[in-house]
């Protein structure tokens, strides 16, 4: 579903990514597991599309067609949803509107008629109840003021309500306490299915207890070290990332 | 004098009253202004002395199409080029009188150039009366048309006063079409206990002129709210002098402008706090695309006497394209110890994380960025009360606004 040969991208003119290859088939869950520093966001903004990363080499297919010459908006469309490590705050739009105006983009793009009022609120208040999340949340500007785990629960209602067919979530985990791990792990179990691929990166294998993924990969200094079954990812929390090809402590 | 100036008084009656050829002696006296003068820094007339020189034709005299009302079941007063039309007088409502007829009395100090040029030269103007404790459920809506037809320039004068305790909203909506110089002077006194909503909408035709100066005189434990929306004309300046007389007075001066192409937007203010215990709120907020400029000083003077003052203003600016410019010029003068006075300007860019955020969820990067600068202004029009109200100008200046393509910054 989602191939990466050969990626290298710099940022500021700095190589980060140096020769990264993967791929995730359709169905599956994989994890990607790096030190600070490895290059996971800038894999993460590369494949979604952000300016300043620039792919000098190297090729991403994504459900069967080429992914890096498509504006970010297209890659949404495609169906690829990135949940972001630090949701960025949008004063002045209300939560509420960002999804509708959201969700109705993609829908657009796609062909399908758009939700309108009624069908969208149905959607996003039974989506937001499974994610704890109010109705007051809902109506106040796009993460702000928020908590950090109210800003992850709300990366995953988006993911939700957005119904993508890929999903890759950088470090949906950082800062969230256990109870709120649950909430968020909880939502993306929900979201796994046949037809779905998902991108798990984190820095800890404490979420990985939660989903539990088909293949773990190491990422080291701009390139996948190492990849194999959920257990690497017990050995590497044993190890530390300083076994796996990388000087660089976690 | 130059000849810029001469061609705006070449009209003046030989009728006129003491007041106007004293306002147009000391126009005649000054000129127009130029950027050599501290108040006009910013703001360059050589395009309206240029507009002048040309003796434009007049544009074809056709009745214009009038607008929707503003504020639903407004009382509306309409003004063709600077001419009342029709009667205004009774307008039913209780205790509001309006009279025509050009002219205000207070003579001032200072460079006021535009209000001068406007009492020498206006051949109308409205007088509105609002007697003691009336509180009008129903607003006045003043709707100022420009055609064309005079392409002299056209001017006109407004006087509002409100009796003790009394409330009223009023209205102004300026458009029009053609290219045209328009000028408006008011004067507006809030006796004890008043209350003024204040609405302008300058909407003009993308070719006119539009310079406007208003003095507002605010009596003990009165108050006014005034909201300003510019985003019409090549070249507009809007003037507000405020000053509070009365202890327990307040002002808020809310704005927001709208600039594309070459238009130059001048929003400049000054407030003067001369009794104890007075307050004055101050924001503007303003989206510059293309070309365009704005510009926005204000001014704030506390005088000696005026202790427990409370002065704040805030200007923020969102530049759209690289060309686009905006000069910022607070001016606090503080001659009383015991006050909290703040002041603020930015100016920036879309936030681009934002940006990147929104089209990560596939919302394309024009309506990502228009999402982005509606919230921006966005804040501004929270100040006014009257819902209805408050979504016409926000759509308006939402429409233009509307970035084209996706390229554009
Ligand atoms: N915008 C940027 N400009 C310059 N360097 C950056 C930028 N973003 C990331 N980097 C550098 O790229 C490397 C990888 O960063 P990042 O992808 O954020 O790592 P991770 O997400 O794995 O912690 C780091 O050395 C970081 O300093
Ligand atoms: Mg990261």
């Amino acid at each position: 579903m989602l191939k990466i040969e050969n990626l290298h991208v710099e940022v500021d003119g700095k190589e980060i990514i140096r020769g990264l290859d993967l791929e995730v088939p359709k169905g599956e869950v994989h994890a990607i597991m790096g030190p600070n520093g490895a290059g996971k966001s800038t894999l993460s903004y590369t494949l979604a599309g952000r300016d300043g990363y620039t792919v000098t080499d190297g090729k991403v297919t994504f459900r069967g067609r080429d992914l890096l010459d498509r504006e970010p908006e297209e890659r949404a469309a495609d169906g690829l949803f990135l949940g972001f490590q630090y949701p960025v705050e949008i004063p002045g739009v209300a939560t509420l509107t960002f999804l509708k105006t959201a969700v109705n983009a993609v829908r657009r793009q796609r062909g399908e008629a758009e939700y309108d009022a009624m069908q969208f609120m149905k959607l996003v208040r039974g989506k937001a109840k499974d994610l704890n999340i109010s109705d007051e949340m809902l109506k106040r500007p796009v993460n702000v003021g928020f908590s950090g785990g109210e800003k992850k629960r709300n990366e995953i209602l988006q993911m939700a309500v957005l119904d993508p067919a890929f999903c890759l979530l950088d470090e949906t985990d950082s800062g969230l306490d256990i109870d709120a791990l649950k909430v968020v792990a909880d939502g993306v179990n929900a979201l796994r299915g046949p037809e779905r691929g998902m991108l798990i990166i984190t820095h800890y294998q404490r979420l990985l207890d939660h989903i539990v993924p088909d293949r773990v990969h190491i990422l080291a200094e701009g390139r996948i070290v190492e990849s194999g079954d959920k257990d690497l990812a017990l050995e590497l929390e044993k190890k530390g990332y300083a076994s796996f090809g990388t000087d660089r402590a976690a | 004098m130059d000849s810029t100036a001469e061609i705006l008084l070449e009209r003046f009656s030989a009728e006129a009253d003491a007041d106007r050829t004293a306002a147009r002696d000391r126009f005649r006296a000054a000129g127009l202004p130029t950027p050599g003068q501290e108040a006009w820094k910013f703001t360059n007339l050589r395009p309206l002395a240029q507009f002048l020189d040309a003796r434009a034709e007049p544009a074809n005299d056709s009745t214009p199409d009038l607008p929707g009302r503003l504020v639903d079941g407004a009382y509306r007063v309409v003004i063709i080029d600077g001419r009342v039309d029709g009667e205004a007088s009774g307008t039913g409502i209780g205790g509001l009188s309006l009279s025509r007829g050009s002219g205000l009395q207070s003579g001032t100090a200072g460079n006021r150039a535009l209000r001068d040029l406007s009492i020498a030269m206006a051949d109308d103007g409205l007088r509105i009366v609002l007697e003691a404790n009336a509180a009008p459920a129903q607003a006045l809506e003043l709707v100022f048309i420009g055609t064309g037809s005079r392409p002299d320039g056209h001017h006109f004068t407004l006087e509002m006063e409100l009796g003790a305790n009394s409330a009223l909203t009023v209205v102004e909506h300026h458009l029009g079409s053609n290219a045209y110089a328009a000028t408006l002077a008011t004067d507006v006194r809030l006796a004890d206990g008043a209350r003024l909503r204040h609405v302008k909408l300058q909407d003009e035709s993308d070719a006119a002129f539009h310079l406007s100066d208003c003095a507002l005189e605010i009596g003990r434990d009165a108050s006014c709210e005034r909201f300003v929306l510019s985003v019409g004309s090549r070249l507009a300046r809007d003037e507000v002098h405020v000053a509070l007389n009365g202890q327990g007075s307040s002002v808020r001066l809310l704005g927001a402008y709208a600039g594309r192409g070459q238009q130059h937007l001048d929003h400049t203010t000054h407030i003067d706090h001369k009794v104890p215990n007075t307050s004055s709120h101050e924001v503007y907020k303003g989206v510059l695309d293309d070309r365009s400029r704005g510009v926005f000083q204000g001014g704030i003077r506390v005088m000696q006497d005026a202790q427990k003052t409370a002065g704040h203003q805030l200007n923020k600016a969102l530049l759209l394209s690289r060309q686009a410019e905006i000069d910022s010029k607070p001016a606090l003068e503080i001659y009383a110890d015991d006050v909290v006075c703040s002041h603020g300007a930015t100016a920036g860019e879309i936030d681009e994380d934002a940006l990147f955020y929104l089209r990560a969820r596939g919302i394309d990067a024009a309506a990502a960025k228009n999402l982005l600068v509606q919230a921006f202004l966005d804040e501004v029009f929270d100040g006014i009360a009257d819902e209805a109200l408050r979504e016409r100008l926000k759509d308006r200046v939402h429409d233009a606004l509307q970035v084209e393509g996706s390229d554009h910054g």
